[in-house]
């Protein structure tokens, strides 16, 4: 018993460390300017583009557009997929097979193919290089991931609770806020990790239907990757994960604080 | 007791929203497409061998982060507080866009990366050249990592999320009742995972099946994957390429699209079986 | 469920129609004349897309070029990095969605690129001689003036700057430059292992292929040869024979090559090969300002000449700001922005302007740009360069490559 709890932990830790080692090679390469084989460090430091990179007012632009589009993008998922979610993971209905297909579609066809098709309705409709238009976009990729997420949260949560407390007096209202909600929520903060990562890291459907008018860290990095420069790459990439990670665990804190005892004592 | 139409209602916005962004764009982009542009795509000698490489990729990529990403969760729930802490580090892979993870992998796996460097410095080789080839190479490491070092995590993630808040009763339960840790795990904690599991294994073969940004950064040019032909012929002159490479974009959406139903037909007859034993948890 | 999705699908459709056809704003005209153009430009914002990935292009661009377009015309310049196949890809739908007023104004473009948008009514155009410093500064007899890969401008495009093939290697690692493709499979045999290329289509890998074809075949007999496969194949057999046996001397024996220029040049900085290769003649001098690489890094090219490009801007038919791109475009090929240009410390990018129709000042501005260490000379660049073959060619060669060379 006490060996197997050993492995446990040294699986555990071992997937934690390679986790986390990449990030010390984007620091390292950051600040490197020469690094010839076989130094294991960097044989010259340089700090130049750094002051000049992260000073930057389109750098500025480029995380307030990111991170306003990610939030919009997990508010309008969460509100789509929630009732869908409730629907497939509680009842069983003619088309169930079928919503759970459309809500996986976007995953299958290459984001590019669709986004094109896309661009030329919204050049019609007005929606294209609008912050809405692009929410949109973000929303329909976002979408397969929080469907299936809620999905099971639901499934698993069952449908006797909610029909407990309506049978005990509560309101709709009350059934929502006081058991429905709770019960899902570690699933909604999933949920809405994953539509909010998904959102962030977007790059070729900000560009076809954002269009340039928008601009977002990945818009700002991806050319510098291609182009080789890793500086200016791995100092972008710094920028877009502490940003990422800052907004997912104060989404975190904010979602316990207003949670902490439905979600602590009732796991 | 409750209208038939309930489920409907609930399931009319996101269908509505997808039909109108999804299906409109899909649908513009297909229109003009002939069975010409298929044929041709088809009978492209190099066609068959991206099929298999771009499949094979898929699969072996999916396979390996849906094991490695379950039995990462099991630690992860045995651990209970450690589990916890691991998880906020797991959102770090799953945050990192792939170009980055790209380069990062280039950036150790290569010849010259950290670890021909620790070799060198072990003693294992003198000289870049003989350490193994991992990126640009005809087995496709190089794709293969960056997609273990996204998916494990994000399989485990899902997996983590969806147990923790049922499974430390039921396994409580089972432990007291004198079941061995690995009893607990199969009979109870892998039957719970399955939809959850299903889902992953679809999400994580369909992202690998259609991405072009990994291979063609890190495969070896013998080869290519479907998206990376169809990014190849998306961008070359010929006036007719720009079909052939939509023609590859619905081969690929199709070859998905049949994979899902086939497995979506099978977790219907598994949790019907499931059902039918009356172990809905 | 099925059946609600079709008929959602058939409301979506004709709502799409309806809209369509109701919005149909005014097209944007060009300037009547370039005087015109710099009145009605001041106070505007023009936008500039083009290919990002360049720390030092993008500089050139957001700490020269924008300031000084401030100051000197009242215009913001706002740069969006996008590469050329979105941006293409984007006017394309733009110009199926039949919509008049588009975000961008002026473009970097050059090669098939420029072949596609020109060929797919994409350019706004010909405007190149109401340019002024176009008709002030620019031979228009040369060469690259009126043929972009080949492929006739016809006033479409106007150049910025131009490029050329360019070898490099740090004189303390290897004592000898290979100058003609002979030399080169002889130091492939020495120092083996240590040589490769990009895998074409890689621009600069298939740029070095069809540099060994000129010095094989000649260009004459690739230039002169038909647009078709098999043609093309006869006259360049000489040439794919020479890269088999170059192969087993290659890294990796040839069984493999990296993915792009970035993957090459990583392994030429980090020691694993010992040159690399670059489309920026003045690669080298920025490599050495920004102590990437050691002082004893040089230049070279093949004694028979390098091949070498020009880079153009052009004016998408959709720009929302003709004459503020017009005025943009005239800044861009001014002495001072090109001698920037030229400077090593900022992109280190060749000028196009005519030097026999500047002032004596102008050319001493120009002569007296830093183009740093480890460079060729500007004059010694413009002797050894080759001109390019027509766009369609490009694309059967690296076809050609994959099949006979790299699949072999």
């Amino acid at each position: 018993m006490k060996w197997g709890r050993d492995v446990v932990q040294l699986v555990m830790w071992t997937a934690a460390v390679a986790c986390v080692s990449p990030l010390l090679s984007l620091i390292m390469l950051a600040f490197s300017a020469q690094w010839p084989f076989p130094h294991l460090l960097p044989s010259l430091f340089t700090a130049d583009h750094l002051a000049k990179l992260l000073l930057s007012p389109r750098l500025v632009e480029a995380v307030t557009t990111s991170l306003a589009l990610a939030l919009l993008t997990t508010v309008a998922t969460l509100l789509l997929v929630f009732p869908a979610a409730k629907a497939a993971g509680l009842y069983r209905f003619r088309g169930r097979e079928a919503l759970k297909l459309l809500a996986l579609m976007p995953v299958m066809v290459p984001a590019a193919t669709v986004t094109m098709g896309l661009h030329y309705f919204m050049i019609r409709v007005g929606l294209a290089g609008t912050m809405l238009g692009v929410v949109i976009v973000h929303t329909v990729f976002a979408v397969p991931y929080a469907f299936r997420i809620l999905m099971y949260v639901f499934e698993i949560m069952g449908e006797q609770q909610e029909e407990q407390a309506a049978m005990l007096g509560a309101g709709p209202l009350m059934v929502f806020s006081a058991v429905t909600l709770p019960l899902v929520m570690p699933g909604m903060v999933a949920a809405a990790t994953m539509s909010f990562v998904i959102s962030f890291s977007q790059y070729i459907t900000t560009f076809i239907i954002g269009g340039g008018r928008l601009l977002t860290v990945p818009l700002l990095l991806v050319p510098h990757v291609q182009g080789g420069e890793l500086h200016a790459a791995s100092v972008y990439s710094l920028v877009f994960i502490f940003t990422a990670l800052a907004a997912l665990v104060l989404l975190r804190a904010v979602v316990r604080h207003y949670y902490r005892e439905t979600y602590f004592l009732n796991p | 007791m409750k209208a038939a139409s309930k489920p409907y209602l609930l399931a009319a916005p996101l269908v509505l929203f997808l039909t109108l962004t999804f299906g409109l764009g899909l649908g513009y982009e297909i229109s003009g497409l002939t069975l010409r542009h298929f044929l041709a795509v088809l009978g492209n000698r190099d066609f068959v061998v991206s099929l298999v490489a771009t499949l094979s990729v898929a699969a072996v990529a999916t396979l390996v982060s849906n094991v490695g990403g379950a039995a990462l969760a099991f630690a992860m729930l045995k651990a209970r507080a450690g589990g916890e802490s691991v998880r906020h580090i797991l959102q770090l892979p799953v945050i990192m866009p792939h170009l980055v993870v790209t380069v990062i992998v280039f950036h150790i796996f290569a010849q010259t990366g950290v670890l021909a460097r620790l070799a060198w410095w072990l003693g294992f080789i003198d000289d870049p050249n003989q350490f193994p080839l991992l990126v640009f190479d005809h087995f496709a490491i190089g794709i293969m990592l960056v997609y273990l070092y996204k998916q494990i995590p994000f399989v485990a993630m899902v997996c983590f999320d969806s147990l923790r808040g049922i499974s430390h009763r039921f396994g409580d339960v089972g432990e007291n009742l004198g079941a061995t840790p690995w009893q607990v795990t199969t009979r109870i904690y892998l039957p719970l995972l399955k939809p959850t599991l299903m889902a992953t294994a679809l999400i994580t073969f369909a992202f690998a099946f259609g991405a072009f940004e990994v291979p063609f950064l890190l495969g070896t040019p013998l080869w290519r994957t479907l998206p990376v032909e169809a990014y190849l012929l998306h961008i070359n002159i010929d006036p007719d390429a720009q079909a052939r490479s939509m023609a590859i974009n619905v081969i690929i959406s199709a070859i998905s699209l049949g994979l899902a139903l086939v497995y979506s037909s099978a977790l219907r007859v598994v949790s019907h079986v499931r059902h039918s034993d009356g172990d809905r948890p | 469920m099925i059946k609600t999705i079709t008929i959602v699908l058939m409301i979506a459709a004709l709502l799409a129609l309806t809209v369509g056809c109701a919005a149909r704003p005014e097209a944007t005209k060009g300037p009547s004349s370039f005087d015109a153009a710099l009145r009605s430009a001041r106070g505007k914002t023009v936008t500039f897309y083009g290919w990002g990935g360049s720390a030092a292009v993008n500089n050139w661009f957001d700490n020269v070029v924008a300031p000084s377009l401030l100051s000197e015309y009242g215009i913001t310049l706002r740069r969006v990095p996008m590469n050329i196949d979105e941006i293409l890809r984007k006017l394309s739908t733009e110009r199926q969605a039949n919509q008049t007023r588009g975000d961008m104004d002026v473009i970097w473009i050059n090669g098939e690129n420029f072949y596609t948008a020109k060929t797919q009514d994409l350019l706004y155009g010909p405007f190149n001689t109401r340019i002024a410093n176009f008709v002030r500064h620019i031979d228009p007899d040369a060469p690259d003036t009126n043929y972009d890969f080949g492929v006739a401008i016809e006033g479409m495009s106007v150049p910025l700057g131009r490029a050329q093939l360019v070898f490099m290697a740090d004189s303390a690692r290897l004592d000898r430059f290979p100058t003609s493709a002979e030399q080169l499979l002889e130091l492939a045999r020495i120092n083996s292992g240590r040589f490769t290329y990009p895998a074409p289509p890689d621009f600069t890998g298939s740029a070095f292929v069809r540099n060994i074809i000129y010095e094989i075949v000649g260009f004459e007999a690739i230039n002169n040869a038909p647009v078709d496969k098999a043609a093309i194949k006869t006259v360049i057999q000489p040439a794919l024979d020479f890269l088999n046996q170059l192969e087993p001397y290659l890294w990796e024996q040839g069984r493999t090559y990296p993915a792009d220029v970035t993957a090459l040049d990583r392994m030429f900085l980090e020691g694993q090969l010992v040159w690399s290769m670059s489309y920026t003649p003045l690669k080298a001098g920025q490599l050495i300002a920004q102590n990437r690489a050691p002082a004893s890094l040089r230049t070279f090219v093949f004694d028979e000449g390098n091949i070498g490009n020009t880079h153009y801007v052009a004016i998408p038919f959709n720009s929302p700001n003709k004459d503020a791109a017009f005025v943009l475009i005239h800044h861009l090929i001014s002495v001072a922005m090109q001698a920037a240009k030229l400077d090593v410390g900022n992109w280190g990018d060749l000028p196009v302007l005519d030097l026999t129709r500047l002032s004596e000042t102008e050319r001493a501005t120009i002569a007296g740009t830093n183009i740093g260490q480890g460079v060729l000379p500007m004059s010694e660049l413009l002797t050894k360069r080759l001109p390019e073959i027509h766009a369609r060619k490009v694309a059967i060669i690296e076809e050609l490559w994959r099949e006979e060379v790299l699949q072999r």
